[in-house]
């Protein structure tokens, strides 16, 4: 019976467990379908927003509750909340809204185990506003955050916002009790909120930083991990990895190409401390105002400890290296900067790099308060460098090929004022504008007020100089004194252009030379124009204009543009020179002197003479042949003409030349010759002639007149001989080009029995053609054998020593007065004369081959009879020998041919 | 029946769950392929530990590890990652926006494939490698239109169009993906530089270091070193960069020298030390010449300037300290110099003024005031000696006999606070005429100087040192009148005008000059009318009211005056002060004006250039009657 009952009590529950299960399945195939109707019709499951509303606002966390316009459950148990609000009890508005908040619960705890916000916008409550307008401060707001072990720690995947121009993303991965560490004050506590947006209300440096940037995104990382290199104690600290870029930042006169920063913070207890170098990086840094400077790829690092002093606007202990770094149009590549605070108020510099030329290094101390300082820039740099440009332009280039050394001891008042600096530079084997040296050397001291060099000095073999310069800012003005011992004209790839102008190529230099000296020269600046100068130079063994010169002297002064060589006075072997020069220069373009002045006398050959002096003149000396030195004077101005019209006709030339020693004019042998030559414009005169030649003395006037339209010049004397030698004028006459100096040199007896002639010229014409010459002249010769004539032929000079001698009729004088036109002589007649004969000639001589063609007539006793016969004119018409003495010669000079007059060969026709 | 109804119902059940996770699952795809590019990989590039980059924008794969909060370049080489370009790109990626975007599926639909937007052979793939896998981005070809690329997305499901510009400017981080630093040790904490140099006469090591801000040749010799120079060059190894990677890596170690190296470079810093392999020259750099280089811990092959290197091959001589005799001259409390028998010291007073004492053999000891000025520029010069040469290291006796280094031209000796002292000894063999060769004592090294003008300013004449201002009137001295006298009786007295004020302005660098008198140099400590003496010239008389509190007394002073005997040349004496001397630059100056004047041509005044008149023409010719 029990077992029965048994039975049916078990009976009776199976079925109601199958029912119960059947009902169960149902339910849950019913609850299925619900689901796979939503999810098919919605794609979720739909919550009642009213409800879900009420039932969180109800269910507050501190005051907090959210609010949806949507609610989307899903299977796994994520609620998405649309149009999510979150709300704080006091506040009417939300504090935060997003377009979709996803919420993930544990099934067991039911605590919240992820939370996903999309397109959130933080706002900013009208109550903690300043201008009580409700702001939103941070908007496309992304989050992705984790609750782990129940909420012990927090996992933040991503979070994104955007404050105005900056993306802000951040990750964070921490126990929740870990945030305690960064807790803040206990106000913050009270009132997070406002803690929170008093931080924005306070954000018009920020606003501003960030308008100034382009594109900037600032990375973040929260971890409790302490990174290896913070000096923080791991679990002493929240870790806040820091990156930050922008594209660019411009800040007035200041931009930064693409800047970098990243460094780590440790958040203890409100407060921040940097837990890891600051290091920060940019393409480029430029600062436009005043002195303009850039920076490429700047890069450093600020140490943690020296955050502090950062913060509190002290200036840090760090390194920072910048690729370049131009400033003053100056740039120093590879530099390294290190700041060192070594007082409150005090930091030591430190920098390296490369620049101005070499290597530098530079160590000082700077007070931060007003920025005076001082400090030692050395290296190898090159001070050129150093200067500006234009400054630099003006000055040869240095090149430093050899070890160089440069110290600069720098001092600076308040705020970069009144710089001083005391430079010493030593340079071995420099270049300056090509020219090498073997060292050099310099002492400078520089100040606001004057900028003095004392002293440069270089050596270059046997050279050396010491020069001393003083440029004075206020006055404007610089002095410059230099004495050594150098060969000027090496040095003209930088010297002055008035050095130049005198040490030009006209003046070379051999092994053996040598020139010393010492200069002043006082200016004005910024120009550097030249008031004054002064020098005085030593030298030997060198060349002016190839001349030679053993040894001499001379003083260069100047003012402005004129320039003088004065008590010029130089000697060697054959000659020597005295005088003085003078330069006229003018503020123009044009790098010659306007006018060169002469004073200048001398001993020395006709071939140096020629060199020194300018070639249109030293054509003038041309016809001249000596090979002794005659003593001169020159006194001439030559100017510029074509540059300066109105120095038009102006130039001269004065030369008195005294040849005390044979020479030559246009192979003229001459035993003296003395002149003073006077040149200007178109003419040059010869006064003064004095000269000898053939043993007689010669005097007289020559001009030379230019012609124009390219004629010949013209030719015009008046010139006396005396008293020469007749066989030596025959002998010039004769071999007019082969007489030799010797021969002229030598002295003979002149008596009456050798031949005396006397002749004056006064004639003119081309001097290109002697031949054209025409003018009238006179001569005399008394020769007591000029000639015989031999009445009975060959019988008269038999009894020439005979009682008969009176059969040869002696001729001892020749003269006459001629005219020389078209070439020819014409006599008028000549005249020869003895003690009984008279013979006269008519004709002419061909002056280009001395071809004779004379009619001469000889009166054999013309003379006897003229002394002793009363009727002599009525005997000299009836004596027939008169007529019957009547010849034709032809044939040159040296080869007379005579014919009687009455010759039947004349007839002949 | 109900066992049945039950199963069926289990079965609808288990049906109807598993179309619920189809649909759920379904729903998530949708979700995630309705998120942003951005919003897809945020995750994955937040997380990433592995970057890895290949295609035709860069030669080789890379791939860059992440290590702590910095990354390293593990592929094609290993070298340091530039952590700002790293950043950059994955910050790019952070922020990828597309403009439109379409599914693979339908470009499948529309018969189109992948390699029809170049993800076949792609210009760019990013893989990112993260805890839950690997994400890849692909990056195709340009548009048709438009400045824009196609992107595979990570699920390859995607085709995103996004603007170029933001994938070029990520090509561009690509470049600077490799730090180009080759020494990461900070410069200034940089101990040693050691150097071994290999030249065609062996190996040289040269080793430096730093001992409390001085740096010494520890090798080949125990030197000093230019610490400037030493520093500057640390600076600029530091500093140096690779020009370009050598990523073949076929590449010959024997023709890249690099098996054997010319030089090797050592860094020491704080318990870290660095060395860089130097080899043969690039063949193929195009403009500056690059050696192949690697660090002796990296197997990577790059190339750098050869300029920085270059320097390095004569660094025992180009580093070493040129400054060899280096004191502060404002610490000098002595000078002496000495020639044989021959002494003088200068001898710094208390009073800080100096003196000159003078020991001549035969002579009584001389003692005279010294000019201040004149000995601290010859301190300054001192001070300021460098080497031109070195000459030996370590000379023997013989070589010291032979420089006369034993029998010196000059021993020059200081004496600094604290008893200490500096030596120099000056000499130079009997037929040289231009060097001039210095040792200090204590070292062994010879060095070359400048001979010239520091003998002369070593000068062993007492009077070369003595005090330069001859006379300073009281300031209540009243000069009456100047005049200058020339000895020449047929040129007239000139009497300066200090009557006006126009004639006191031009004297006034003159009366300054009378009022301070100094001489540039002492000539002769007596003075002699005679002009056998000197060429006197001139005579400057100045006449003075001296104050006396009886209304003044009136003196006379005479200087005795020669022509300028050159620009800085010009000879006075003094009959009052028995002397004989130089002037000053000043004084030349100052007497200039009143001495000499420039023979001015005309044109040079603005005046006409009127030429001497040219004498009457010969006349012309004409018959003699």
């Amino acid at each position: 019976m029990l077992d029965m009952s048994l039975k049916k009590i078990i009976a009776q529950s199976t079925r109601t467990g199958v029912l119960l299960s059947k009902i169960l399945l149902l339910a849950v195939l019913g609850l299925q379908g619900l689901l796979i109707y939503c999810l098919v019709a919605f794609g979720h499951i739909p919550l009642p927003s009213v409800t879900a509303n009420e039932w969180l606002r109800e269910h507050s966390i501190k005051d907090y509750y959210l609010q949806g316009q949507s609610y989307q459950l899903e299977l796994n148990g994520t609620l998405h909340v649309y149009d999510a609000r979150l709300h704080r009890k006091d506040l009417a508005s939300p504090l935060l809204q997003a377009k979709r908040l996803d919420l993930q619960f544990s099934p067991r705890s039911k605590a919240l185990k992820q939370l996903a916000l999309y397109q959130g916008t933080l706002i900013q409550p009208a109550r903690y506003a300043p201008d009580g307008q409700r702001h939103e401060v941070l908007g496309g707001i992304g989050l992705d955050l984790a609750l782990q072990s129940d909420g012990a720690s927090l996992d933040i995947k991503a979070f994104t916002a955007q404050y105005g121009p900056l993306h802000v993303l951040g990750s964070a991965s921490l126990d929740l009790a870990d945030l305690q560490i960064a807790k803040t004050d206990t106000r913050t506590a009270e009132d997070p909120l406002e803690s929170l947006f008093e931080k924005f209300n306070n954000r018009t440096e920020l606003d501003a930083f960030l308008q100034a940037t382009k594109a900037p995104l600032l990375s973040l990382r929260l971890s409790k991990e302490a990174p290896l290199s913070a000096n923080t104690h791991p679990n002493q600290a929240l870790n806040l990895a820091v990156f930050f870029e922008a594209q660019s930042l411009t800040h007035h006169d200041l931009e930064i190409e693409a800047i970098q920063i990243h460094t780590a913070v440790n958040l203890q207890a409100g407060s921040i401390s940097l837990a890891e170098a600051l290091h920060f990086e940019a393409s480029s840094l430029v600062y436009e105002q005043g002195h303009p400077f850039y920076i490429k790829n700047p890069k450093g690092s600020i140490l943690t400890k020296e955050a502090l002093a950062l913060a509190n606007s002290q200036w840090p202990n760090c390194s920072i290296h910048a690729e370049q770094i131009r400033a003053f149009e100056k740039s120093v590549h590879t530099a390294t900067l290190q700041l060192s605070r070594v007082a409150p108020q005090s930091v030591k510099l430190k920098a390296l790099g490369n620049g101005f030329g070499g290597p530098l290094a530079f160590e000082g101390f700077l007070n931060t308060e007003n920025y005076s300082g001082f400090g030692m820039l050395q290296g190898a740099l090159n001070p050129q460098n150093m200067l500006s440009d234009e400054v630099a332009e003006k000055l040869p280039q240095l090149l430093l090929s050899g070890p160089a050394h440069c110290r600069v001891q720098l001092e600076w008042g308040s705020q970069f004022e009144e710089p001083e600096a005391r430079a010493f530079a030593h340079f071995i084997r420099p270049q300056l504008n090509g020219v090498n040296f073997e060292s050099l050397s310099l002492n400078a001291h520089f100040n606001s007020e004057r900028l003095e060099v004392n002293p440069l000095r270089f050596k270059r073999g046997e050279q050396s100089l010491e020069l001393y310069f003083l440029q004075n800012f206020k006055s404007q003005s610089y002095g410059l004194s230099t004495k050594g011992r150098l060969i000027p004209n090496q040095y003209n790839p930088f010297m002055p252009r008035w050095w130049k102008a005198i040490f030009n190529e006209d003046i070379t230099f051999n092994e053996a030379s040598w020139v010393e000296g010492d200069c002043v020269v006082y200016g004005d600046t910024p120009k550097f124009t030249t008031n004054f100068y002064y020098g005085q130079f030593k030298g030997g063994n060198l060349a002016y204009r190839e001349v030679p010169v053993g040894s001499g002297h001379l003083t260069l002064r100047g003012r402005n543009r004129y320039t003088e060589i004065h008590k010029l006075d130089t000697i060697s072997d054959s000659h020597w020179i005295k005088g003085d020069i003078h330069f006229t220069s003018y503020p123009d373009e044009i790098p010659a002197s306007a006018g060169i002045r002469y004073d200048l006398e001398g001993k020395l050959p006709l071939v140096e003479l020629r060199k020194l002096l300018p070639p249109e003149t030293a054509k003038n000396l041309d016809p001249f042949e000596t090979t002794q030195a005659p003593t001169l004077r020159l006194q001439a101005a030559q100017f510029r003409e074509k540059d300066y019209p109105q120095f038009e006709g102006l130039s001269y030339l004065q030369l008195d030349v005294e040849a005390e020693e044979p020479l030559a004019f246009n192979d003229l042998p001459l035993q003296y010759l003395r002149f003073k030559l006077h040149a200007r414009d178109k003419r040059l005169s010869l006064r003064g002639l004095d000269f000898g030649i053939a043993g007689g003395i010669g005097t007289g006037a020559i001009d030379k007149f230019e012609m124009p339209y390219g004629a010949a010049p013209w030719l015009r004397f008046d010139l006396q001989v005396d008293n020469a030698d007749y066989a030596r004028t025959r002998k010039i006459i004769k071999s007019f080009k082969k007489d030799t100096l010797e021969d002229a040199a030598s002295e003979s007896p002149k008596t009456n029995e050798e031949g005396v002639i006397h002749l004056a010229v006064h004639s003119e014409g081309p001097l290109d053609d002697l031949d054209k010459l025409s003018g009238f002249g006179r001569f005399t010769l008394d020769h007591d054998n000029l000639a015989t004539v031999q009445l009975l032929g060959p019988f008269s000079m038999i009894l020439e020593q005979t009682p008969l001698g009176f059969t040869s009729l002696k001729l001892n004088q020749m003269n006459s007065d001629f005219a020389v036109e078209d070439g020819f002589m014409k006599f008028s007649p000549l005249s020869i004369t003895g003690p009984q004969t008279s013979i006269e000639a008519n004709g002419t001589l061909q002056l280009s081959d001395q071809a004779l063609d004379l009619i001469v007539g000889i009166n054999l006793i013309g003379n006897l009879s003229k002394k002793i016969n009363p009727l002599k004119p009525i005997t000299d018409i009836l004596n027939p020998l008169n007529y019957l003495m009547q010849f034709r010669i032809t044939g040159t000079l040296e080869d007379q041919k005579i014919r009687s007059l009455y010759d039947p060969r004349n007839l002949a026709p | 029946m109900r066992i049945r109804f039950t199963l069926l119902l289990i079965l609808l059940n288990a049906f109807a769950f598993g179309l619920i996770l189809f649909l759920d699952q379904r729903g998530k795809e949708a979700d995630r392929n309705a998120l942003k590019l951005a919003e897809n990989i945020r995750d994955e590039v937040a997380g990433a530990q592995q970057i890895q980059l290949s295609g035709r924008a860069i030669n080789l794969p890379h791939a860059l590890n992440r290590a702590g909060e910095n990354w390293q370049i593990t592929q094609p080489f290993e070298w340091p990652a530039n952590y700002f370009s790293v950043n950059r790109i994955l910050n790019q990626l952070q922020f990828i926006e597309e403009d439109t975007s379409f599914s693979v599926s339908a470009l499948r639909e529309n018969g189109q494939t992948l390699a029809d937007y170049g993800f076949d052979k792609p210009l760019l793939k990013i893989s990112l490698l993260h805890e839950a896998g690997t994400r890849s981005l692909t990056i195709g070809t340009p548009t048709e239109i438009g400045n824009k690329l196609y992107l595979l997305g990570p699920e390859q499901a995607t085709v995103y169009v996004v603007n170029r510009s933001s994938i070029d400017s990520l090509l561009m981080d690509l470049e600077t993906l490799r730090a180009r630093d080759i020494f990461n040790l900070p410069v200034f904490e940089i101990n040693t530089l050691a150097l071994e140099i290999k030249s065609s006469i062996g190996s040289q090591k040269v080793r430096l270091s730093k001992d409390e801000n001085r740096w010494k040749f520890e090798a080949p010799i125990a030197a000093n070193a230019d610490p400037a120079l030493v520093e500057s060059t640390i600076n600029s190894l530091s500093s140096l960069q690779v020009v370009r990677f050598v990523e073949d890596n076929s590449s010959d170690p024997v023709a890249q020298g690099l098996n054997d190296p010319f030089i090797r470079i050592s860094l020491f810093g704080n318990k870290r030390e660095q060395t860089l392999l130097v080899g043969n020259p690039d063949p193929s750099a195009q403009g500056e010449a690059t050696y192949f280089a690697r660090l002796e811990a990296l197997p990577t092959v790059f190339t750098i300037p050869a300029r920085t290197i270059d320097t390095l091959r004569q660094a025992q001589q180009d580093l070493r300290k040129r400054d060899f005799f280096e004191f502060d001259p404002r610490e000098v409390d002595s000078l002496v110099i000495r020639k044989n028998e021959n002494e003088l010291r200068l001898q710094k007073l208390e009073t800080g003024n100096w003196q000159v004492i003078a020991k001549i053999p035969n002579r009584n000891i001389q003692t005279h005031r010294a000019d201040a000025a004149h000995v601290n520029t010859l301190l300054r010069d001192l001070s300021q000696l460098r080497a031109l040469d070195f000459i030996m290291d370590n000379p023997s006796a013989a070589d010291l006999g032979q420089l006369h280094l034993n029998n010196p031209q000059r021993t020059i000796e200081l004496t600094l606070p604290e008893g200490k002292s500096h030596r120099l000894n000056l000499a130079y063999p009997r037929d040289e005429e231009e060097k001039l060769f210095a040792q200090n004592p204590k070292n062994p090294f010879v060095y070359e100087v400048q001979r010239e003008p520091l003998l002369t300013q070593l000068s062993l004449e007492p009077m070369d040192y003595y005090e330069r201002t001859l006379e300073t009137l009281p300031e209540a001295a009243v000069i009456q009148s100047l005049r200058i006298e020339s000895r020449n009786p047929d040129i007239p007295v000139r009497t300066i005008d200090l009557d006006s004020e126009s004639g006191r302005a031009n004297a006034a660098e003159l009366l300054d000059c009378i009022r301070n008198f100094s001489v540039h140099a002492y000539l002769n400590n007596t003075y002699n009318d005679s002009r056998e003496s000197e060429p006197w010239e001139y005579d400057l008389i100045a006449t003075l009211l001296l104050p006396d509190g009886n209304g003044g007394r009136e003196t006379t002073q005479r200087y005795a005056l020669t022509q300028r005997l050159g620009a800085t040349r010009q000879i006075g004496g003094s009959p009052a002060h028995d002397c004989t001397f130089e002037l000053t630059q000043k004084m030349i100056e100052a007497l200039q004006p009143f001495l000499q004047t420039l023979s001015l041509p005309p044109e040079a005044k603005g005046e006409p250039a009127i030429p001497p008149s040219m004498p009457e023409p010969v006349p012309l010719p004409e018959p003699k009657l």
